[in-house]
């Protein structure tokens, strides 16, 4: 199963042959979707088969036996494995694309991560529910509570982001599965079984080459730029992140298309009697979701080839661009969502059951959609003020346009 | 050949038709008023698309054409319906009709092309009544037609006739004959009052009891179907050989993708600097107006993209010698409606964001606003006509009532 020489591979084949590994395993995962939102976690079994097939591989360096793909890759893998299962979709696309988070930290926690097992899921989780750090002699105490660390039941490891004491930034730590316990706090309405829950910290100690400032691991050639080659781990990263969560999404939205057209096809009015798919609004409805979910496509795949040719070159995103791109991230997500709400919204009461698949990918639809780096007000009213020529509030954003907040 | 090659040097290439279309915008801007009055192209307009080429693009190298590659009549138009959308339509939809005057008889295209090569070709496609009479050596035509975009301006026009009485319906109904006649023939008579795209002048024709010699009538699908008489003297070109009606109907999203980034230009010019005519206040300033622009920006641009990808399947499907299988069309057709609504989406959230100042006639965003809502009219971007057909397919019921011929399955 494993790629023999992945020196010698093209990424892209490599994509490829990950998002057809991806798509074999499609009926597993949708056999044990249900199981899944139960568990409120990827199944052990799923857990498995995705580190067997390198799923989670895409970010990791090529010196820790990962793959070191194209900004992207894990947009076609999310997409693909979210035809069937959204939750575990999010865990392969988000969670594995921490990897990436990981190969820009120093070199030597990089090693102590993957030098044991090549296997692993890094979690992460950037809101703080209570806690404190202080500074002490070769590293950090940290105590506290951490929120939405997505398949924190398989990873062995956690970063994330903590204000130390005196400080005016955050540094990024990571830390070992025996310095944290699970609290579960994920009952949730959609992608339930990401298990996104929290984690608690109490008096560890984290050395100082688990640590950097987070401004250092953001900006460009932070230090595992250093020992890892492509430009995932070397250029500014804030641009990229973000690109992650819509592959899950639109494949959601597209199993979700794909499981209503199958339903509809072969649905009978219950009270009626009358073929449901003869109905010209319904057909309708297919038509527009579907030229929805093709424009989704086109909007993400032209994102995703800038992204790779501006990192190729190493060339900095200009602001006006970074704007388009959020702008872009949140209206594909609307496409998305409305594309999935016209669909279950045409099944009658067959659409409020737990046993019709669209009802669940349209709960992990609306669940993924909450997420920040989408959220429709936050991303469309610093574009229409850029486009206005007023300041964005972004203050970066705003420094590089010259354009001081009044 | 030797003719093939000697024009071959004098094609433009696409950036350089792009570029003269660009210098047209500052003359159309001062002349959209006039021609929304005249409710025709201002003469001035006409000389400026014969002198920048513009209605040679897809015409034949045999005749001094372009022969460009798909879309680049739309490009031009889309850059040009920035300013004007009526002239942006006479560009790309009837501009297109050279392609079909190039897929018709050698003697129809000597006729045409032969004494002037600067050529508007107009089409009324929809019959108001008609019919074409078999005599001796030709045809008798009488009836009266509508929709003919440009029609002052042209020597010739098309229209679609059946052999016998027959019921309205499409022009490529089985029956229907595509008549050429030079203007002598025909009257206009000037129906166009409208509310948008004004200056196309898409007026009516009508002729009573008129002789058409056989080599100007022919059947009306065989020039839309592959391998029409055309491929043999104009062999070079897929547009003039290829099933067309994916093609044509494409055309005007060119046009209507101009009009909306036009309209976002000038609304954004606009009201970068506006003040609240009540209460004063930057308008530029409210969020929700920031976030009208952001929305109607997204959508243009998926627009845009959607309409590169439809554009680039057309050209690389052409260039490769294939046609388009009937699952491609029914989602090409879904994707043509679907990007008119995106667009005529993004313009009526700006116009309407605009308040009382979004009535006015000398506001560029209600004359961009009424021409695309004009333009999204046309069958090719029908909402209902275009997104059913898709839906049944999906359902498993077929797509027997997809509007254009069945296109030739790729080998």
């Amino acid at each position: 199963m494993a790629v023999r020489d992945v020196d010698a591979a093209d990424p892209l084949e490599l994509e490829d042959e990950l998002v057809a590994r991806a798509a074999a395993l499609g009926p597993q995962l949708r056999e044990t979707a249900a199981e899944t939102e139960a568990e409120r976690s990827v199944l052990p079994q799923n857990m498995q088969a995705l580190f067997d097939n390198q799923l989670v591989r895409f970010f990791q360096p090529r010196r820790h036996g990962g793959f070191e793909l194209e900004w992207g890759a894990q947009f076609a893998i999310g997409r693909e494995v979210a035809k069937h299962c959204p939750s575990t979709a999010w865990i392969v696309a988000v969670v594995g694309a921490h990897a990436c988070f990981l190969g820009r930290m120093p070199g030597e926690v990089q090693d102590e991560v993957w030098g044991p097992n090549q296997d692993q899921l890094i979690c992460t989780g950037s809101v703080k529910r209570h806690g404190e750090a202080k500074r002490e002699k070769g590293g950090v105490r940290v105590s506290g509570q951490w929120g939405f660390f997505s398949g924190c039941d398989h990873a062995d490891w956690a970063m994330f982001p903590v204000q130390i004491e005196g400080d005016k930034t955050m540094t990024q730590i990571v830390v070992p599965r025996q310095d944290w316990s699970i609290e579960d706090t994920w009952h949730v309405a959609g992608m339930r079984g990401t298990g996104t829950k929290d984690i608690v910290l109490e008096d560890a100690f984290v050395p100082d080459h688990r640590t950097l400032p987070a401004p250092e691991w953001l900006a460009a050639n932070p230090p595992g730029s250093k020992v890892n080659e492509s430009y995932i781990y070397r250029v500014n990263f804030l641009p990229l992140v973000g690109t992650s969560l819509l592959g899950p999404m639109l494949g959601a939205a597209e199993g979700a298309y794909n499981d209503y057209c199958a339903i509809t096809s072969k649905r009978v009015g219950t009270m009626t009697g009358e073929a449901v798919s003869e109905n010209a609004p319904v057909q309708l409805r297919v038509a527009e979701s579907a030229a929805e979910l093709h424009a989704a496509e086109v909007i993400m795949r032209e994102q995703i080839g800038y992204l790779r040719e501006m990192g190729g070159k190493g060339a900095v995103i200009p602001a006006e661009k970074r704007l388009e791109i959020n702008r872009d991230r949140s209206f594909v997500a609307k496409l998305c969502v409305q594309s999935t709400e016209r669909l279950v919204g045409m099944m009658g009461a067959m659409g409020i059951f737990d046993g019709n698949p669209v009802q669940r990918h349209h709960r992990d639809v609306l669940g993924m959609a909450t997420q920040i780096g989408i959220n429709w007000d936050r991303n469309m009213l610093p574009y229409g003020k850029w486009a206005l020529g007023l300041p964005t509030g972004d203050p970066h954003v705003d420094e590089e346009l010259g354009r001081a907040a009044s | 050949m030797a003719i093939a090659e000697q024009n071959d040097a004098t094609s433009p290439t696409l950036d350089e038709i792009l570029r003269r279309a660009d210098g047209m915008l500052p003359a159309l801007r001062e002349r959209a008023k006039e021609a929304e009055e005249l409710r025709r192209l201002p003469d001035a307009t006409v000389r400026d698309l014969f002198d920048t080429g513009m209605m040679r693009i897809l015409q034949p190298r045999r005749y001094g054409g372009y022969e460009m590659d798909w879309a680049a009549h739309a490009e031009a138009a889309r850059v040009l319906a920035r300013a004007c959308s009526s002239t942006a339509w006479v560009v790309a939809v009837v501009g297109a009709h050279a392609a079909i005057l190039a897929r018709m008889p050698k003697q129809c295209q000597d006729d045409v092309w032969g004494p002037n090569q600067d050529q508007i070709i107009a089409t009324a496609s929809a019959r108001k009544e008609g019919t074409a009479r078999k005599v001796d050596g030709g045809f008798v035509v009488s009836g009266t037609w509508r929709f003919a975009s440009g029609v002052d301006h042209a020597d010739w026009c098309m229209v679609p006739a059946p052999q016998e009485a027959a019921d309205r319906g499409m022009h490529d109904a089985p029956g229907f004959l595509r008549v050429l006649m030079p203007k002598s023939d025909y009257e206009i008579q000037d129906t166009w009052y409208v509310s948008g795209v004004k200056a196309t002048g898409s007026k009516d024709v009508h002729c009573d009891e008129v002789f058409v010699p056989d080599y100007r009538v022919m059947d009306s699908r065989a020039t839309f179907a592959p391998d029409p008489p055309g491929t043999e003297v104009n062999p070079e070109h897929y547009l003039y050989r290829l099933e067309f009606g994916p093609y044509f109907g494409s055309s005007l999203l060119g046009p209507m993708l101009g009009a909306a980034e036009g309209a976002y230009h000038d609304y954004r010019e606009i009201t970068a600097v506006r003040e609240g005519a009540l209460f004063g206040g930057k308008v530029a300033g409210l969020a929700q107006v920031q976030q009208r622009l952001a929305e109607s920006a997204a959508e243009i641009k998926a627009a845009r993209l959607m309409y590169e990808t439809n554009n680039r399947i057309l050209h690389e499907r052409g260039a490769g010698g294939e046609g388009l299988s009937a699952d491609e069309l029914l989602e090409m057709n879904r994707d043509r409606a679907f990007i008119a609504k995106l667009l005529i989406g993004a313009v009526t959230r700006l116009v309407r964001q605009m308040g009382a100042m979004g009535l006015y006639d000398d506001n560029p965003v209600q004359r961009h606003f009424r021409d695309i809502t004009a333009m999204g009219t046309q069958i090719a971007v029908n909402w209902d006509r275009n997104t059913t057909p898709f839906g049944k397919s999906e359902l498993g019921l077929g797509s027997e009532d997809i509007s254009f011929h069945k296109p030739k399955k790729p080998n």
